[in-house]
């Protein structure tokens, strides 16, 4: 990997910039609206009906 | 699972079946789930808008990941019906024919080709963990960033071959120094789980995997959220760092780049057009949801993306690196091997949380590469009637042909990125298409939905109708034309110029000619045992 020192060093000095509320409003949203449909999805699937679980045995190396 | 004769012999499903419903979800979950949720994404948001990234990442979501998903749980469930679990035999099943069979090949080409290089960087995740579990990769701590970060450059390019070919054989420096042992052992895992069956083997594993996955995840990253501010520049703190990763910047959001990498992101870290979840879904009853279990395999992977992905990795970056976070190594492979040891050597218990977070990668990778050759083998036990046990003997043997080659030809990673490039990025866009102008037109909408409903626990509202069958195939074609305008041209120069690459993709035409021939084969002999596999029947159940 070629790193230049001097483009380092003048990126250390750009400006860090603070998080602002849309920042905020975008992270909550899609952290929150990705995590809660995962809970909802497996509530749903682990509240299911035993029916609809497969009844087969495993097999290995059937064949 | 229906008592309708199968092509592999014997019962239907040629002996295999899931044992159960969360199984089968966990296992497509940890089939999608890969270093591109923690590597990729959050370096893919970063560049492309931050926050704004987020409305077309979602945009894509919607209109093509999950629907493509649902389409295809449906379609291999379909053909699974009709004793078929190989996407050529479905494909021709759904498509109606020859052309949608043999187009088909690339949802067992896409896998295996993958499955070459996969492995490979899979082996690297459990050599970093073994490094940071005994010590470290042996940074300097008196050095400065940039010179730890060549050192760290350094170490990757001698760990993974790609200073030289046969790079990997190289111990001068201990048997641990390169991925050798490491491919061995990861290697050997994949094979004794792919043995031990669908049941046995790939659901047992990604059972207890995937709990432990989001386990280490949940560690690490409260591990990051909880770091001090950085002692020399308080302004590189959490905070910061996480408005480096998702204040918005809409200006992006008027460049189609910026659409199309959100799009690729989706696309690739799904895994929907990839020829797994079709053999997955082929192993269900008609009784069995697809519906409710497509859309938790999907959400499984998104939390892991944008919940895990989208915290860790570039806030902790920021914390120790700051603004030169955007000049260091970036993508897949340089945040995660060269730029992300760095950080974990200047964070406090860096070596332990070093070593969790590349165990967790290495999880999320041997889930992966455990999906990619399950579908090479019910090809191969449906074309040609083999054993289980001969077919995964010969499915072993050519694996180890393509790693082998793409491990000795190391040098620059040039035949690894090929491969990468046509099978792993190309086909899978093409592969999608088709199956979706299979399932939207072919087999048409309400026939699909009809399918797709059989036994669901969860409706598939009515736009996605209209989603999958006009604007999933306009957005894949609008994806497909602007690749072939902007970057398939670069591709091709490169085939001109570079011998390496193209052998590597002569090595990936003999594969195809190979499956083109056993397609043949097969075709043959579903046609003798009086299957259909054009399609033309109702399914027997």
């Amino acid at each position: 990997m070629n790193l230049n020192l001097a483009t380092l060093q003048e990126t250390v000095l750009l400006p860090i910039k603070p998080m602002t509320t849309l920042g905020w409003v975008f992270l909550i949203g899609s952290v929150g609206s990705v995590t809660i449909l995962t809970f909802w999805c497996f509530r749903r699937v682990l509240t299911a009906p035993a029916e609809s679980e497969l009844v087969k045995p495993p097999d290995a190396l059937g064949g | 699972m229906t008592s309708q004769q199968n092509p592999a012999g014997g019962s239907s499903a040629g002996g295999q079946a899931w044992g159960s419903r969360l199984g089968v979800i966990l296992a497509v979950a940890g089939s999608a789930v890969g270093l591109g949720n923690f590597l990729r994404f959050p370096g893919q948001a970063a560049a492309n808008g931050g926050g704004a990234f987020m409305i077309p990442y979602f945009c894509a979501l919607l209109l093509l990941g999950i629907p493509l998903g649902w389409a295809e749980w449906a379609m291999g469930r379909y053909g699974g019906r009709k004793g078929f679990h190989s996407a050529p035999a479905i494909m021709g099943v759904i498509g109606r024919g020859s052309i949608a069979r043999y187009l088909g090949v690339m949802g067992v080409l896409i896998p295996l080709g993958v499955y070459f290089y996969y492995v490979l960087i899979e082996s690297w995740c459990l050599g970093y963990f073994w490094q940071f579990a005994t010590g470290g990769i042996g940074l300097h701590e008196a050095n400065s960033i940039a010179e730890q970060v060549q050192e760290s450059s350094a170490h990757y390019s001698h760990f993974t071959g790609m200073s030289a070919n046969g790079g990997v054989f190289d111990f001068s420096q201990g048997i641990t120094s390169t991925l050798f042992v490491f491919f061995l052992i990861t290697v050997l895992a994949n094979v004794i789980l792919l043995y031990r069956g669908l049941s046995g083997g790939i659901e047992a594993f990604c059972k207890w995997a995937m709990p432990a996955m989001a386990v280490a995840g949940l560690v690490v990253l409260a591990r990051v959220l909880t770091l001090p501010a950085n002692a020399a520049n308080p302004d590189q703190n959490v905070s910061n760092g996480l408005a480096y990763m998702w204040n918005p910047d809409f200006s992006k959001l008027g460049d189609s780049r910026a659409w199309m990498a959100a799009a690729g992101q989706i696309f690739f870290s799904l895994s929907v057009g990839f020829g797994v979840i079709i053999n997955y879904a082929s192993y269900l009853k008609k009784k069995d949801d697809v519906v409710l279990s497509g859309l938790t395999a999907s959400a499984t992977n998104e939390f892991f993306e944008v919940g895990m992905g989208g915290l860790i990795t570039i806030t902790a970056a920021f914390v120790f690196l700051g603004m030169s976070l955007g000049t260091l190594p970036g993508g897949t492979f340089g945040l995660g091997f060269q730029t992300l040891p760095v950080v974990f050597a200047h964070m406090p218990l860096g070596n332990a949380v070093g070593a969790l977070w590349f165990f967790m990668l290495f999880l999320a990778a041997i889930t992966s590469s455990l999906s990619m050759l399950q579908p090479t083998l019910a090809f191969l036990q449906e074309a040609t009637g083999l054993s289980r046990k001969k077919a995964v003997s010969a499915v072993v043997l050519v694996s180890l042909i393509g790693n082998f080659y793409v491990m000795y030809f190391s040098s620059g990673l040039t035949v690894l990125g090929t491969i990468d490039d046509w099978v792993g990025t190309f086909l899978i866009v093409v592969l999608a298409l088709v199956q979706c102008i299979c399932f939207g037109w072919v087999l048409g909408i309400r026939r699909g939905m009809e399918e797709a409903h059989h036994g669901a626990q969860l409706r598939i509202p009515k736009v996605f109708w209209f989603i999958i069958k006009y604007v999933s195939p306009l957005y894949l074609g609008w994806m497909l034309v602007n690749f072939c305008k902007d970057v398939l041209p670069g591709w091709i120069d490169k085939l001109g110029t570079d011998p390496a690459a193209r052998n590597a993709l002569l090595f990936i035409a003999a594969v195809v000619a190979g499956l083109l021939l056993l397609t043949a084969m097969g075709e043959r002999r579903w046609r003798a045992q009086g299957l259909d596999l054009d399609g033309v029947k109702p399914p027997a159940d």
